[in-house]
């Protein structure tokens, strides 16, 4: 009697948490495609921005980078310049394993004839939040599978995480419901990707010793970095690897910035350093803050780097010849 | 091995799974295996300091029981002071260390012993204090001495509490550990009910508030005042939702096997007064101290000098249980102060309110109690943040210089954390309250139930912060 009770308890309890689960299944399913129709939906912000790249974008010139490329490269002036077509890709807070899954994801599409990637002074830099916001990626996860390699360098458990069919737009409500807000006359000016910053450094120019406490290096980013170059090299793109002024006295070095200008070196990529340059530097005015072009700025710095592109000599880069 | 892992998941699945398909008797083993584990998987070698004490106190036990006089507090004294000893060494070791070189450093002598580079062995003042509260017992004579060495270890080192409690008593956990439970499916739901809430807590309020907390303090040379603010009130929602969500979850993947430890926290937030805070929040670290400390010194039953003299010796080494920095000692000074200026002028803010007539409005006048308590209390927060007394007074300076705007952060980012916020209180004020709206989780029917339970979960997947890491309170 005993064992039969037993028996229905087990039995009663399975038969409710397997409701359960199927309850929070059916749930999950019904609003994840709420939120993906919503999310590929969005008309801003820097969602739009990055569909657009992935799904759409057939300029002639791509600049990827963070902060550092959304707000210091102006794909207006550069196509004025250059007479080619631009479009900024890059991402605020992203490093180059961002930059480098959604390279491919365009990659499978077309191939455009330049490419510019903004370093950071610590792009190189062990960071385990480079790594969360690889989370930009998610919603892109099933419909192109180029980007699943640098999802799976969140952790070891994020394919079981992408069970969920709502886990890939976490945190993304609020965004989703404003990208999808806007009026009929908003809609469809997603933009260039380029972002102006209107204020005005007030200084001081603070000293940064890249001596002291050295961050230690990431290899995944380092090797992605070369990977991104080499996937341009066999594409036959114009690679360009800028790292934009700062407004700081350095001492010493940045680690980063070296191996990035070394290996751009060995590989023939023309490497444009204008970390520390005076023609910026010396003018306090055309920065927002210590590593970002204010609007003035940035239109300067972007028609400098359009005129030092089409002036270049471009040095077979692409290592076709060579081959 | 964190409460709000995947790895933890597996765990409690193989675990819970394993003690219900092995006949009683031996589920003790199958426990202990699992908690060896656990504790394990922080950093393997710092078992043995756990087996150290657990050896010296099982014994302590079984010697003070058959002991009498002189020689049965000879026992308890050894045991308390390997215990104790054990904690300063690991715990306080640099800190003692560090002050005597400053206090050399004064007198231009260079302190010769150098600092120790070792890791706190992770929940050490959790699990001393709990095999200390054994001992004692024992020589109090409320508790047998455990002759079974297996249970004994068990008691210490069960995993749900073993790394940040709630601090058991011999009394109420030892015996379950003998009891043959059977399952219970309605048991079962009732303990993955709780984990859920836990989860809830940790993932959707703790987490995202520590995202503002954290820049606020990290960098607070470069926030407004106002910001800072904002951070203290955020960071006292954040401090009660990760550690009562570790409570959560330690209580009800105890449940699901059908253990009953004891509740750590009773929605203090919902606190009118600083001494009602103190029933509420972390119940059975303040029930020790009352218990082991506080009484022993005279507890209420001395005169009023005397008692004001004890609170604050109670909550400075409260404080100092924490952590070994002096922050922590301040912040449990400051809320000794409260509790004695509380008794101080009782009589005082008894006429005052009588004054202003405002018991007439019963809930405006609970409304204004709890919004003072919680003022102070998040106040005292600051030096419990704070990584140095310098940084604390530095943001204090600047909270009441009132300067600067909240909004640093992301409108986004404040949306959540503030519905993060109201979803808590929500709750928590209709458990306090009875409220009869938002009660779809007590519901009878088996429908309504899971929906609103599912709904939880969407919540956690949608709104959750999956990067937020540790808890608190581990590092104590």
């Amino acid at each position: 009697m005993e064992k039969i009770l037993e028996a229905n308890t087990y039995r009663s309890f399975i038969l409710k948490l397997f409701v359960f689960i199927v309850i929070v299944a059916v749930v999950d399913i019904s609003v994840g495609k709420l939120l993906e129709k919503a999310y590929f939906n969005q008309q801003q912000g820097e969602d739009a921005l990055t569909t657009y790249a992935v799904k759409e974008v057939q300029s002639q010139m791509l600049v990827f980078g963070s902060s550092r490329a959304v707000n210091n490269f102006d794909p207006a002036v550069m196509e004025n310049e250059t007479g080619l077509s631009c479009f900024n890709a890059g991402r605020i807070g992203q490093s180059v394993l961002y930059h480098y899954a959604v390279l491919k994801t365009i990659l499978k599409r077309y191939s455009p004839e330049v490419v510019v990637l903004s370093m950071d002074a610590g792009e190189f830099a062990k960071d385990a939040e480079d790594y969360d916001k690889l989370s930009s990626l998610l919603p892109y996860y099933n419909s192109h599978p180029e980007v699943r390699d640098m999802v799976h360098l969140k952790g070891p458990i994020e394919k079981i995480k992408l069970l969920s069919s709502i886990y890939p737009y976490n945190s993304l409500l609020l965004p989703i419901i404003k990208g999808n807000s806007i009026n009929e006359q908003e809609k469809n000016a997603k933009g260039n990707g380029y972002i102006s910053l209107q204020r005005t450094f007030p200084g001081p120019v603070e000293t940064i010793d890249y001596t002291a406490n050295r961050r230690q290096l990431d290899s995944v980013k380092i090797n992605t970095y070369l990977s991104f170059i080499k996937e341009c090299r066999q594409r036959g793109i114009k690679l360009y690897v800028v790292c934009p002024p700062y407004i700081v006295n350095p001492v010493g070095k940045n680690l980063s910035l070296q191996i990035a200008e070394k290996i751009a070196g060995d590989m023939g990529v023309p490497y444009f350093d204008l970390a520390y340059d005076e023609k910026f530097t010396s003018r306090k005015h055309l920065f927002a803050d210590f590593r970002h072009l204010n609007l003035q700025g940035s239109k300067e710095f972007s028609k400098f780097i359009s005129a030092r592109i089409s002036s270049d000599e471009v040095p077979d880069n692409t290592g076709i010849h060579n081959e | 091995m964190l409460f709000n892992s995947f790895h933890f998941v597996f765990f409690f699945l193989i675990v819970t799974g394993g003690y219900f398909s092995i006949p009683y008797t031996k589920r003790w083993m199958w426990l202990l295996a699992a908690s060896c584990y656990f504790y394990m998987a922080f950093v393997p070698v710092y078992i043995l300091i756990l087996a150290f004490t657990i050896i010296i106190d099982y014994f302590a036990g079984i010697y003070i029981e058959r002991s009498a006089g002189k020689r049965r507090k000879l026992f308890l004294v050894s045991s308390l002071v390997a215990n104790i000893g054990i904690l300063c060494f690991f715990k306080y070791f640099n800190f003692f260390n560090d002050n005597i070189s400053a206090m050399l450093g004064i007198f231009e002598f260079q302190n010769p012993v150098g600092n120790l580079s070792i890791l706190l062995p992770i929940g050490l003042s959790f699990h001393t204090f709990q095999a200390m509260s054994y001992t004692i017992e024992v020589y109090r004579g409320n508790q047998q001495a455990e002759r079974h060495f297996g249970i004994y270890a068990l008691y210490v080192m069960f995993y749900p509490q073993l790394v940040a409690g709630p601090i058991e008593r011999p009394q109420n956990l030892l015996h379950q550990f003998r009891q043959k439970i059977d399952f219970d499916g309605s048991r079962v739901f009732s303990g993955l009910k709780l984990m859920l809430w836990g989860l809830f807590k940790k993932i959707v309020v703790a987490d995202r508030l520590g995202i503002f907390v954290d820049n606020a303090y990290n960098y607070h040379a470069q926030q407004s005042g106002a910001a800072l603010a904002l951070a203290t009130i955020f960071f006292s929602f954040q401090v009660y939702c990760d550690f009562s969500a570790y409570s959560d979850i330690a209580r009800g993947s105890a449940r699901v096997m059908g253990f009953d430890l004891m509740k750590n926290f009773n929605r203090p937030n919902l606190s009118r007064s600083t001494a009602e805070f103190w029933k509420r929040w972390h119940i059975s670290l303040s029930t020790w101290f009352k218990d082991y400390l506080y009484f022993p010194l005279g507890g209420n039953r001395v005169p009023m000098p005397r008692r004001y003299v004890n609170l604050m010796i109670v909550f400075l080494i409260s404080g100092f249980w924490h952590g070994a920095n002096w922050t922590f000692v301040i912040w449990g000074g400051i809320n000794g102060l409260f509790l004695v200026m509380g008794l101080l002028f009782k009589k005082q803010a008894d006429a005052f309110w009588k004054f202003t007539r405002l018991q007439k409005f019963p809930i405006l006048y609970a409304a204004i109690h709890i919004s003072i308590t919680f003022l102070l209390i998040s106040f005292s927060r600051i030096f419990f943040r704070s990584q140095t007394v310098e940084q604390a007074f530095a943001v204090i300076k600047k909270i009441f210089s009132f300067s600067g705007s909240i909004f640093k952060e992301s409108a986004v980012m404040m949306l959540y954390s503030f519905f993060a916020i109201a979803f808590l209180m929500l709750v928590e004020m209709r458990n306090e309250y009875k409220l009869p709206a938002f009660t779809f989780s007590l519901r009878r029917s088996f429908w309504v139930r899971s929906t609103w339970y599912a709904l939880l979960v969407i919540l956690i997947l949608l709104v959750g912060v999956y990067d937020g890491g540790q808890f608190i309170y581990f590092q104590f």
